[in-house]
């Protein structure tokens, strides 16, 4: 059996993309924080901005995994989006902008 | 015999334990972080539901909301942080100003007590020991006040620590992101941005709103719009080069992961070179400090890398306008793009010269925000003759009223004595600074060096400014426009004849052949034209020559006689006959003449 979200192909596809520059600009982000250079700063000021950058460090690559997730969850197959079941189709329909957050879902 | 007793010397204290470059790279990464979190966290938020509109049970399972929250905790401690790192940074150049303040006192205070103790080595019995006592006496007093400063220093740079080390640390969770996130003080930048967008038309309005905002603020609207605040004129040259370099490093990071995921469109991967030239530029000079005050030598006024069809639009600056007491800025010619900063040597090489002259503080800017012709249509001379075809007033007009805004931008945010300014352009270029004179630019001297053309037959019709011409004899490119002998007229008159009323300085004739020509149009910036830019640049008086006139002392060749004369002095007649043509709008380029194997 198969399972429906009732959203349009634009949608899902502009969606899926969205998902995919929001992980690489985090990546980026991530990257970015982790090399900020702490040369020339006393041995104490280098350990709070290690302590910062080591808790949002983490953050920002966990959102960045969680949004190449989001984009990965929608499996394009050319002219069609495969659903395999309900939680997929929830999950889908849940990382849509908010006006899609009720699209109705049918198996089939 | 009578003791005389010497304060002890006072022996070296500490230094910063951190710096201010340290501090400000960490700022400058922060910031770009900041931006693209944002740019994130904005996108999310704008698609979801619940949190930000009220509907909160149902968006409890709205990911893209929760995702959008959840950011937003990261976002307001970065926040956090790029303010604390740059008043961090702030504090320390302070502290360090103020080190430098100690320590010529108390190697001055030292040179004075061994003095006194030479002084009173060689004493005889007749010397006056009450003066001597006295003057021991006020060394004492010196030292005391000197060792007390020192502690206060010290107790100062201690604090300065303290509170960024504490500012961090009250940002380091994730349950103190969300605090944060939830401050009601927290900024609001779309508010912000409203209030500034109100008020972009005036640099004035603009500075004087920019003047009362917090630190918070004004970071909350560098990392949320740098690009805008970037390039607004109004806000201080500062900010300006920290929402540029926060925007540069934010497109070089998005940019630099689409090329890793072979994503990147091909304007995206010239954007990506351009981009990547430029930080290594900023790089290069991130060790050199203005020695007017401490701060970074470089400041990236503007940056538009999207703009005049991709070539960008790009505002350099050496050393700070805002506080400099001579600026003098460039405006290159045709050859101009926001990815080529070969501009930049002639802009630093005239800062030198500035500087070397010890008339004050300086700046130095390259100003490349405005489309110049991609080639150089005016030394690429297929159409030297027929040169209206080719290039047009049209981009010196826009150019010219975006110069003359930035430069009442400078006005607006100049800070102690009002600024001696400074205008130069080049080529193209001195087209282009013609018009922003003619709109009304508050300029002190404007410079016009192998101008093609300018807006007005004399420099009274011009601009109230002192007008002054650099215009080699033998520079093609400076015979284009209106004069008394002809001229080819397209983009106006020629400010080096005399009745145009300007003051033409000396240059050197350059070389009377064919193929020195364009060489001749592009060494401006070397020998006695470079040091007259530099006097009038600084406030002196440049050496004088006489305006271009049909008959007397200003009795000139024109383009035609320049063309033939110069290429029968280089070869001949079938030199001669090309450049007859050119003369005569056929459209031979002098490139060719200059390379006949072509």
């Amino acid at each position: 059996m198969g399972v429906t979200i009732d959203v349009p192909y634009d949608v899902l596809k502009a969606a899926k993309a969205e998902w995919d520059d929001a992980a690489d600009e985090l990546d980026g982000s991530f990257r970015r924080l982790l090399r900020a250079s702490t040369t020339g700063l006393s041995p104490r000021a280098a350990a709070a901005v290690d302590s910062f950058r080591g808790e949002w460090g983490r953050e920002l690559r966990a959102r960045g995994r969680q949004a190449q997730a989001y984009s990965d969850a929608f499996v394009d197959t050319g002219s069609d989006f495969l659903v395999t079941d309900l939680a997929q189709a929830r999950l889908m329909r849940s990382v849509l902008p908010w006006t899609y957050h009720d699209a109705g879902i049918e198996g089939r | 015999m009578a003791v005389i007793a010497l304060p002890a010397r006072v022996g070296p204290f500490r230094q910063l334990l951190s710096t201010p470059g340290a501090a400000r790279d960490l700022a400058t990464d922060l910031r770009a972080v900041t931006t693209d979190v944002k740019e994130v966290q904005a996108w999310a938020e704008r698609t979801s539901g619940g949190a930000w509109t009220g509907e909160a049970e149902a968006s409890a399972h709205h990911a893209r909301t929760r995702f959008a929250v959840r950011l937003d905790a990261g976002e307001a401690a970065l926040e956090h942080a790029v303010v604390a790192a740059d008043r961090f940074e702030d504090r320390l150049r302070r502290l360090q100003l103020q080190r430098t303040d100690l320590e010529t006192e108390r190697l001055t205070l030292d040179r004075d007590i061994e003095h006194l103790r030479a002084v009173i080595g060689a004493a005889g019995a007749g010397a006056d020991v009450a003066a001597l006592r006295r003057d021991a006496e006020r060394l004492r007093h010196r030292a005391e006040v000197l060792v007390g400063d020192i502690a206060d220093w010290e107790t100062r740079c201690d604090e300065a620590e303290d509170d960024f080390v504490a500012a961090l640390r009250a940002v380091d969770t994730l349950a103190e992101g969300r605090d944060a996130a939830g401050d009601p003080d927290r900024p609001e930048p779309q508010s912000l941005l409203l209030d500034l967008n109100s008020r972009a038309q005036d640099p004035a309005a603009v500075a004087a709103w920019w003047r009362g905002l917090t630190r918070a603020q004004r970071e909350a609207l560098v990392t949320e719009f740098p690009h805008v605040v970037g390039n607004t004129d109004g806000v201080p040259v500062a900010d300006r080069d920290e929402a540029n370099r926060a925007y540069l490093l934010g497109r070089l990071d998005h940019l630099g992961e689409r090329e890793a995921d072979c994503q990147l469109t091909d304007d995206e991967r010239s954007e990506l070179t351009k981009a990547r030239r430029l930080a290594d530029l900023l790089d290069d000079y991130g060790n050199r400090v203005d020695p007017g005050t401490g701060d970074n030598l470089l400041n990236l006024v503007g940056y538009r890398p999207d703009s005049y069809s991709g070539d960008g639009g790009v505002i350099l600056s050496l050393g700070n306008p805002d506080t400099a007491e001579h600026v003098a800025a460039y405006v290159p010619g045709t050859t101009s793009e926001g990815g080529d900063l070969s501009g930049l040597d002639r802009v630093e090489t005239l800062y030198d010269d500035m500087l070397a002259e010890g008339r004050g503080s300086v700046a130095s800017v390259l100003w490349l925000d405005y489309d110049a012709p991609s080639a150089d249509s005016l030394t690429d001379l297929d159409e030297l003759g027929d040169v209206g075809s080719v290039v047009s007033t049209g981009d010196a007009q826009d150019g010219g009223r975006r110069l003359s805004d930035f430069i009442d931008g400078l006005h607006a945010t100049d800070r102690g004595a009002p600024e001696d300014l400074t205008v130069i352009g080049h080529s193209y270029g001195a087209t282009t600074v013609g018009y922003a004179a003619h709109d009304g630019a508050g300029l002190d001297q404007l410079v016009l060096l192998g101008s093609p053309g300018e807006p007005t037959a004399t420099a009274d019709a011009l601009t109230g400014a002192d007008v002054f011409v650099g215009a080699a004899d033998y520079d093609p490119v400076s015979l284009l426009g209106l004069g008394e002998r002809g001229g080819v007229g397209a983009l106006g008159y020629d400010p080096a004849q005399a009745d145009f009323g300007a003051t033409r300085f000396d240059v050197d004739p350059g070389s009377y052949r064919v193929e020195d020509l364009l060489h001749n149009h592009t060494s401006y910036f070397e020998g006695t034209s470079l040091d007259n830019i530099t006097d009038i640049a600084t406030g002196g008086d440049p050496t004088v020559d006489d305006g271009r006139s049909a008959s007397g002392d200003g009795f000139y060749q024109n383009l035609s006689e320049l063309l033939a004369g110069s290429s029968t002095a280089s070869g001949g007649d079938w030199l001669w006959s090309q450049a007859h043509d050119v003369a005569e709008g056929i459209g031979r380029s002098l490139l060719d003449l200059a390379h006949p194997h072509y």
